[in-house]
């Protein structure tokens, strides 16, 4: 057992004892036997030695390299603030775990002190928090030279028993950290005293609820509920440091979606009033669609898709790849080789509404003076404890439009949809049915692309004659002044248990300072613009600009790049690139 | 889909003054942030991953009611953390699993130079470079024995295990450990 093979005797009650996880009774028994076993004891001079060591090393750990990086200052050393130092609202947080390491704190201090423990044990019924506050926090209290006090008053007990007399001999290693546990004792003991009533009973200072918070939150400002949560995510960070760090803050932070409230009514995006004023430009007659799939906002400002996506063009065209033969431009379905991948970054954990939305915009890689913006629309998943959720929700009705602001956008389209999946909404002026409501199930996915050009971009040569997404007058006159949002995401649904009340939520993408190159999107948005683009390529798609399968290829890497492990599947559309480029003429 | 920093979304939205959080949610930032965000890594090799696990545990605190909490604040933190390195992991589809050797290893032992190793006086580095060899489960636990400090019950709520199986992987480990390091002359 003992060999120097397998120095380790292998009861698990030795580590338990070592790190004080025996119960009394069994520690009672255990250390029965521990005075028949000398081999044993010898382990636990080595394991408590050890243990000290492990201690020191996890405390001292260096900050791996990845993390620093990313830290703006090594974390601060800790150290020991007593109980009474702490702001009335810091010792009522940490009252809860007070009470609750009580009786663990209470053994240990039994075991230690042995007959002269009953008193202190009692005084510190409630305590046992070990009092770990970083150094520099604010309002933190001057640190004190505890430590070596109470190892003076350690050292002076009297210790007659069993355990004491092993104690002494396996502790000398870890006296320190005893030390320091009895600190904290003690101060907890002293720092108690004010904080509790003769009956013993913490009279906490009031601590916020979460609800309490959110509440003065709203009050102090105009609240996103979803963006509230979006934001808390950054908690902690430090601010950007300098007006560089600020500006790249602040241009990231305008490429993402505003996650909107639901709004109460339609009163901003007023279609209506946007439909074909004076000066719009006109689009050609008897079609709402000017070329290439883009729609103009000034007569179009919604548009539906799909919220039920097949993904089974993928398949087709991955066959066809490795077939070595070229994909029919019929089987190209670009959103069905968008979704074949996903792209939320987190599920939704609202109940209400049921689903999250993501949208973001930067520049379409293939036209830098358009816009693309992904909208990702992610249903919650079911709730735990269910087995067949996905059915469960499959009643609930939804559909999702999405409007575009006039003053921002002359012209989009949506890409993919070729079938008439993306229907154009019953705006005032367009007779196009309204697209029927569809099913939205648990944890329920879906991604869409709008390629905007935007007011005031260069025309697009045979995409416009004679600069017709120019500024409207309407714009110049001041509507881009007054709404920077770019596009509103409008769903609406019914929950399967009251299908008469349908609600509404709107998502709101407002216009950043600055459209973010490609190169500055999400992963996310990348990996979806790789996937359309590769689409658009494998089509033909006429309005593709400077489009290549370089930029393809580049797309897909710069979205997986620095990844350890790549999921397979993007690995695997990585392979179909370069199948796709082996078809060219003039491949090798 | 993954998502990583600069670019990710949440990393971009505006940080919510500590002052707005709740004073205990601030109070167990303070104190548990740090050991939070190392466990996480370790769990996951993925600074930015890891960043966001532990954000998003704040955030759940956020929404839970105090008075639930009392008692096991610490072993919440570490499971909810746990579950979202999980969840993001599964999300981008890297791992499939934390169990067993699913995990990396928290340092790659090929990396250390054998020459420099047999140099290294340093017990500390060399306590590292042991702890390499451990199962991922049983570095996991470590870290949440040594480092947060969490009991025996503690690491059972977070991990998932019997509480009895936390013992063993603890014992193991530590005679693992003491096995290894008898090999070397400065221990």
């Amino acid at each position: 057992m003992n060999s120097p093979e397998n120095p380790s005797p292998t009861d698990p009650r030795l580590t338990a004892y070592l790190l004080d996880e025996l119960e009394p009774a069994e520690r009672a028994a255990f250390e029965a036997e521990l005075a028949r076993r000398p081999e044993w004891r010898q382990a636990l001079v080595e394991m408590r030695r050890l243990s000290s060591a492990l201690g020191r090393a996890y405390r001292e750990e260096a900050v791996p390299e990845a993390l620093a990086r990313r830290e703006t200052s090594a974390p601060p050393a800790r150290r020991y603030v007593a109980l009474r130092e702490l702001s009335p609202t810091a010792r009522a947080g940490r009252i809860a775990r007070l009470r609750h390491d009580a009786p663990k704190l209470e053994r240990s201090l039994r075991h230690r002190f042995a007959g002269v423990a009953a008193a202190l044990a009692a005084s510190v019924a409630l305590a046992g928090i070990v009092l770990l506050q970083r150094a520099g926090e604010s309002g933190a209290a001057p640190s004190r030279d505890v430590p070596s006090r109470v190892q003076q008053d350690r050292v002076e007990l009297p210790g007659p028993s069993l355990e004491e007399r092993i104690a002494r001999r396996l502790e000398e290693e870890a006296l320190e950290q005893a030390a320091e546990m009895d600190a904290v004792s003690t101060e907890i003991a002293r720092g108690l005293e004010p904080l509790f009533g003769s009956e013993g009973t913490p009279s906490p200072a009031p601590v916020p609820s979460p609800e309490q918070a959110v509440v003065a939150l709203e009050a102090s400002q105009e609240v996103d509920w979803l963006a509230l949560e979006r934001r808390a995510l950054v908690v902690g960070s430090p601010p950007p440091a300098s007006e560089e760090e600020k500006e790249a803050e602040r241009r990231r932070r305008a490429a993402v979606a505003t996650f909107g409230p639901a709004r109460p009514s339609l009163d901003r995006l007023d279609v209506a009033s946007f439909a074909r004023p004076d000066g719009m430009p006109r689009p050609a007659a008897g079609s709402s669609i000017v070329a290439g799939g883009f729609r103009l906002s000034g007569r179009d400002a919604a548009v539906s898709f799909a919220l039920q996506v097949d993904t089974a063009s993928y398949g087709v065209v991955r066959r066809a790849l490795a077939e070595a033969r070229w994909p029919a431009s019929e089987e190209v379905r670009i959103e069905e080789l968008v979704n074949y991948f996903t792209y939320a970054s987190d599920a939704p954990r609202r109940i209400e509404p049921p689903f999250g939305v993501e949208m973001e915009v930067g520049q379409a890689p293939w036209e830098p003076v358009h816009y693309l913006v992904r909208v990702t629309l992610k249903a919650v998943e079911p709730p735990t404890g269910a087995e067949d959720a996905a059915l469960a929700l499959a009643i609930l009705g939804a559909r999702a439009e999405v409007r575009f602001n006039p003053a921002q956008v002359s012209a989009y389209r949506l890409l993919g949809y070729d079938r008439g999946d993306g229907v154009v909404a019953p705006t005032p002026g367009s007779s196009t049915p309204p697209r029927s409501s569809e099913a939205l199930l648990y944890g329920q996915e879906v991604t869409a692309l709008y390629e905007i050009v935007p007011v005031g971009a260069p025309s697009t040569p045979g995409l416009v004659e004679g600069g017709r997404f120019e500024a409207s007058p309407v714009a110049a006159r001041g509507l881009r002044e007054t709404s920077s949002e770019l596009l509103w995401m409008e769903v609406r649904f019914a929950r399967p248990e009251e299908a008469q009340r349908q609600r509404r939520v709107d998502f709101i993408l407002h216009v950043p300072p600055e459209i973010p190159s490609w190169r500055e999107t999400s992963r996310a948005f990348r990996w979806a613009a790789a996937v359309a683009s590769f689409g658009m390529e494998l089509k033909d798609d006429p309005w593709r600009g400077r489009l290549d399968w370089n930029l393809i290829e580049t797309l897909a890497r710069s979205s997986v790049e620095g990844e350890e492990a790549p999921a397979a599947e993007h690995i695997e559309f990585l392979d179909l690139i370069g199948h796709a480029r082996a078809l060219l003429p003039g491949a090798s | 889909m993954h998502d990583d920093p600069p670019n990710r979304p949440e990393a971009s939205m505006k940080p919510l003054a500590m002052e707005r959080m709740p004073v205990w949610v601030r109070s167990a930032d303070v104190e548990h942030r740090a050991d939070l965000t190392r466990y996480a890594y370790s769990l996951s090799q993925d600074a930015a991953l890891a960043e966001d696990a532990v954000q998003e545990t704040f955030v759940r605190l956020m929404r839970e009611e105090p008075g639930n909490l009392e008692g096991h604040l610490t072993a919440w933190l570490f499971r909810v953390c746990r579950s979202r390195v999980i969840d993001a992991q599964r999300k981008s589809r890297r791992l499939t699993s934390l169990d067993a050797e699913g995990l990396p290893p928290t340092a790659d032992p090929s990396a250390l130079d054998p020459a420099a190793e047999a140099e290294q006086a340093d017990t500390q580095a060399f306590l590292w470079e042991a702890i390499t060899h451990l199962t991922p489960t049983q570095q996991e636990m470590m870290r949440l024995k040594f480092q947060a400090q969490l009991s025996y019950k503690e690491i059972a709520e977070v991990t998932g295990k019997t509480v009895n199986a936390v013992g063993v992987h603890l014992h193991t480990a530590l005679a693992n450990l003491r096995a290894r390091l008898a090999q070397h002359p400065e221990w």
